[in-house]
């Protein structure tokens, strides 16, 4: 566990905040995200907070990041490739380093990888690929975070709040869900919640007597046993926190314009969360739509909405915590396999193997596409189909854990791992 | 993993409890007036005789009923496969298994379906609703009450299962151990007993036990055994040597050696001790459930007999109500009238993760108060939206159980007549009383908030 030094000001400044918080229910005060030049004291602080996204379907890491400089990628992929950067076509890579491009839609990203602050790292994923290729499974192990167990029901960021300090003392909320239930990689995590919308984490029915009701209720659970009564307790501080936060009159920063879909939402509530220094350490976030089995669309269609979708929230959120100053995050999105190399008959593609993931952070070492690549010939393809994976998805989340998030018991984060270090953090 | 805060549970809240009143708030999904009157006017024993007994012909209207809201239920495997993806299915099965815990006038059977459903958990997201459908009613619902070993032959040959668990592609060449690991894990004997090798031999034992997986044939889901699939070699199974040349037998042999195995009869028995007494359930108590499975080659109404008729099931401390039970108690107790389940399905009980058939992992939902104490809003907004008729499908009839007068103490007679048949805790009462005193007139709106504040107090969590 690090040393959390603190300064003595902000350690009292925070405790003060929390437990003003649930007395000052309904007093009008200030929102927390409003700029507070005294408490911009980040550089001090070593722990990062971590967004983790997980792109739900087996994103196509291929058309996330494309090998522009393998002939093989064009064979096996006739309608569906993205044409190289020196391409006459109007939409066609962007190049990153030479062999590596962006697709057109992630042009907003462009700007981010090349001032350091967004890492790809290729060819990645589970190498105990004990699963095969089945979403249900492939999900689950890669958010629980240790393969061939099916008995461990806890994720890899609860066990890494679990074997953590609170970033804030006294935090009521440390991990959240953004979605309607609890993530799994979040699942069974310490002061840990689903909050699926940040603005409405409050009572149901619209009840005018409600204060006198919460006060009923409270005294019911003061005779409840600990367990309950404490789980009282931290679900009326979360509510106060949150409405503090006052999410639907946030005003994101640095220009920021979220996409109106669910992803938008979640990460302008992420950048709410994590600029309200409510002590939320750990957001987990879904991004839905990724199995393109049919009509991939890698440009024009489908799959090129999707990727449109993800750059311009990524790029909104990067903009939005550059803007107020707030440097200490990171965050990480990933997929539990990638795609097939060949496209198939219907204009899309198989569940394949080896994909791409994203960091983005100011701790991140950006601004390269890291990979240990095999190469797409047919030799070289996993099972004949699919890219390999060469860097286990759990070294690049273990680096993340202990470079940027202060927790060296990786042992307890990745049960059974012996991470090795490629260098993703700064 | 422990929470850093989360301290030992203690005992929940106990009252000098009535035989019947406990019978009753165990073996349902929550006491009603009537269900209290009828089980004291029969007494403990002749009421545990009914719930073990009671014909299913006196759910016809329900199950009519059923029929006619969620008819997919009632499909085969083909028709509902053919159907191609889609939610409605999912929500019909779930419609119908919420509608019979709510209902059903066999209400100790119907804890049982879930108890089973747990034990041989199966995800209808990776499985599917065709297979699960069929899978619950010709193997759970059709073995809840007879016997153990019956019942895991019909889930070890059920295409739910051997989908879940990978057993369907299973072959010689490559035996999948899924399933093989699960059913010594989870299913029977437990870890400490098997090798990893009995594990492999399980594993050769299961191979060629698939289904018709092509959708487009008219018996896609039935099982079928594949000796083209099957390691016909010699094994051994815990001990037990099992010749080569055994083909399909091969795994009756092992579930027939499983089911009479008596780390499988002390399994078993302690997990419906849990279920029935408490996470508490001492050893004399499990013994005796044991002694229920050896002495009927594993009964299941005679092991839940030997748990209700042992002496710690009055004394054991309250449980706390998991999820979907306290939702399903709610709309009990309120009568309340459903036409769907959808804002239960995909807001509250999503929420809370105890959707049924949602939990990802074979182990089933988990019966610990650990796990399920760290979520308090919906369970306290479930009651806040349904008093103000804000859940979406459901209805109560709020003057037909709290008519006038309101004032406060006849509001929280009748609260407690309804909401609390086996009486309140004075200190309740007395807040409620206070909360409804303190405005100089109380109109249905605040009866209406005294009823949602009572379903979210600590005291209707328990059971």
């Amino acid at each position: 566990m690090s040393n959390h030094a603190c300064s003595e000001y902000r350690e009292l400044s925070r405790r003060g905040f929390l437990r003003g918080a649930t007395a000052l229910v309904g007093t009008a005060l200030m929102p927390a995200w409003l700029p507070r030049v005294a408490l911009a004291a980040d550089e001090r602080s070593e722990r990062d907070v971590i967004v983790s996204i997980y792109l739900r379907g087996g994103a196509d890491g291929l058309s996330l990041c494309v090998p522009h400089g393998e002939k093989a990628y064009y064979a096996a992929r006739p309608t569906l490739a993205v044409p190289p950067p020196d391409s006459k076509r109007a939409k066609r890579a962007l190049d990153l380093d030479g062999f590596f491009g962006f697709p057109v839609p992630f042009a907003p990203l462009v700007p981010i990888y090349k001032s350091g602050e967004l890492l790809v790292v290729h060819a990645t994923g589970a190498i105990a690929n004990r699963w095969s290729r089945s979403h249900f499974d492939a999900q689950r192990w890669m958010e629980v975070g240790k393969p061939s167990d099916s008995t461990l029901a806890s994720g890899w960021l609860a066990r890494h709040l679990a074997s953590t300090a609170p970033m804030v003392p006294n935090a009521a909320l440390r991990g959240v869900s953004l979605m309607p239930g609890m993530a799994e990689s979040l699942r069974q995590g310490p002061l840990s919640l689903p909050v699926p919308d940040p603005g409405r984490f409050a009572y149901d029915g619209g009840w005018r007597e409600i204060a006198d009701m919460e006060a009923v209720l409270k005294r019911s659970y003061e005779r409840a046993p600990d367990l309950l009564r404490v789980a009282a307790e931290q679900t009326r501080a979360t509510m106060g926190l949150l409405r503090r936060i006052d999410l639907p009159r946030y005003a994101p920063a640095g220009g920021a314009a979220y996409p109106d879909t669910d992803l938008g939402r979640s990460l302008r509530a992420a950048a709410a969360l994590i600029r309200s220094e409510i002590g939320v350490e750990a957001i987990a976030v879904d991004h839905h739509g990724w199995d393109t089995h049919d009509d991939q669309g890698t440009l024009d269609g489908y799959l090129g909405q999707q990727l449109d979708e993800l750059a311009r929230a990524l790029a909104a959120f990067h903009a939005d915590l550059a803007g107020a100053g707030k440097r200490r995050y990171v965050l990480v999105a990933m997929s539990e396999f990638g795609r097939a190399l060949a496209e198939n008959e219907s204009h899309g593609t198989e569940h394949g193997t080896g994909n791409a993931m994203l960091l983005m952070g100011p701790g991140i070492f950006g601004g390269r596409v890291l990979a240990n690549w095999p190469g797409l010939h047919r030799d070289q393809l996993f099972e004949r189909q699919d890219l390999r994976v060469t860097t286990d998805y759990r070294d690049v989340l273990a680096e993340v854990v202990q470079k940027r998030l202060g927790n060296g018991d990786i042992g307890a984060v990745f049960p059974g791992l012996t991470p090795k270090i490629h260098g993703v953090t700064r | 993993m422990p929470s850093l805060l989360a301290p030992e549970p203690k005992a929940g809240p106990q009252d000098a409890v009535r035989p019947h009143v406990r019978l009753v708030e165990r073996l349902t999904y929550g006491p009603t007036a009537q269900e209290l009157a009828f089980a004291a006017k029969l007494g403990p024993e002749a009421y545990l005789q009914h719930q073990l007994t009671v014909a299913p012909e006196v759910d016809a209207a329900l199950e009519a009923l059923i029929a006619q809201r969620f008819p997919r239920t009632t499909w085969d495997a083909h028709r509902l496969q053919s159907l191609g993806y889609n939610n409605e299915s999912g929500d019909q099965l779930i419609g119908a298994t919420l509608t019979r815990r709510m209902r059903s006038g066999r209400q100790l059977y119907e804890r049982a379906v879930e108890f089973w459903t747990d034990h041989f958990n199966i995800s209808l997201a990776k499985t599917g609703p065709a297979l699960l459908i069929q899978h619950d009613r010709n193997a759970i619902r059709k073995h809840a009450f007879g016997t153990f070993p019956d019942l895991l032959r019909a889930t070890a040959q059920s295409p739910a299962m051997l989908a879940y668990l990978d057993n369907d592609q299973s072959n010689a060449t490559k035996p999948c151990q899924n399933y093989a690991r699960e059913l010594l894990e989870l299913h029977t004997v437990g870890v400490g007993v098997y090798s990893q090798k009995d594990v492999r031999d399980v594993a050769r034992c299961f191979s060629g036990w698939t289904f018709v997986r092509e959708e487009a044939r008219p018996d896609f889901g039935t099982f079928v055994y594949d000796p083209k699939r099957h390691d016909d070699g010699e094994k051994t199974v815990l001990g037990t040597a099992i010749p080569a040349g055994g083909g399909q037998k091969d795994a009756l042999t092992v579930l027939d050696l499983l089911a009479k195995h008596p780390r499988t009869a002390r399994r078993i028995a302690t997990k419906i001790g849990r279920w029935l007494i408490g996470e508490g359930v001492n050893d004399a108590a499990v013994t005796a459930i044991e002694a229920a499975y050896n002495a009927t080659g594993g009964d299941i109404r005679a092991m839940i007999r030997a748990a209700v008729g042992h002496e710690t099931f009055l004394t054991a401390p309250r449980r706390f109500k998991r999820p979907a039970h306290l939702f399903i108690s709610i709309l009990r107790t309120l009568n309340a009238d459903v036409q769907n389940f959808q804002d239960i399905r995909y807001g509250y009980l999503r929420q809370l993760g105890h959707t049924p058939f949602e939990w990802p992992l074979p182990n089933g939902y988990p019966d610990t108060m650990r796990h399920w104490a760290d979520q308090m809003l919906p369970r306290w907004n479930f009651g806040m939206a349904l008093l103000n008729n804000g859940v979406g499908g459901m209805q109560v009839d709020f003057a037909a159980h709290f008519p006038p007068p309101y004032n406060p103490k006849h509001v929280v007679q009748r609260i407690e007549a309804v909401l609390y048949p086996a009486g309140m805790d004075p200190l309740d009462r007395d807040d409620l009383l206070k909360f409804l005193s303190a405005v100089p007139y109380i109109d249905a709106t605040r009866s209406r908030a005294a009823v949602a504040v009572a379903l979210g107090m600590n005291a209707f969590q328990w059971y």
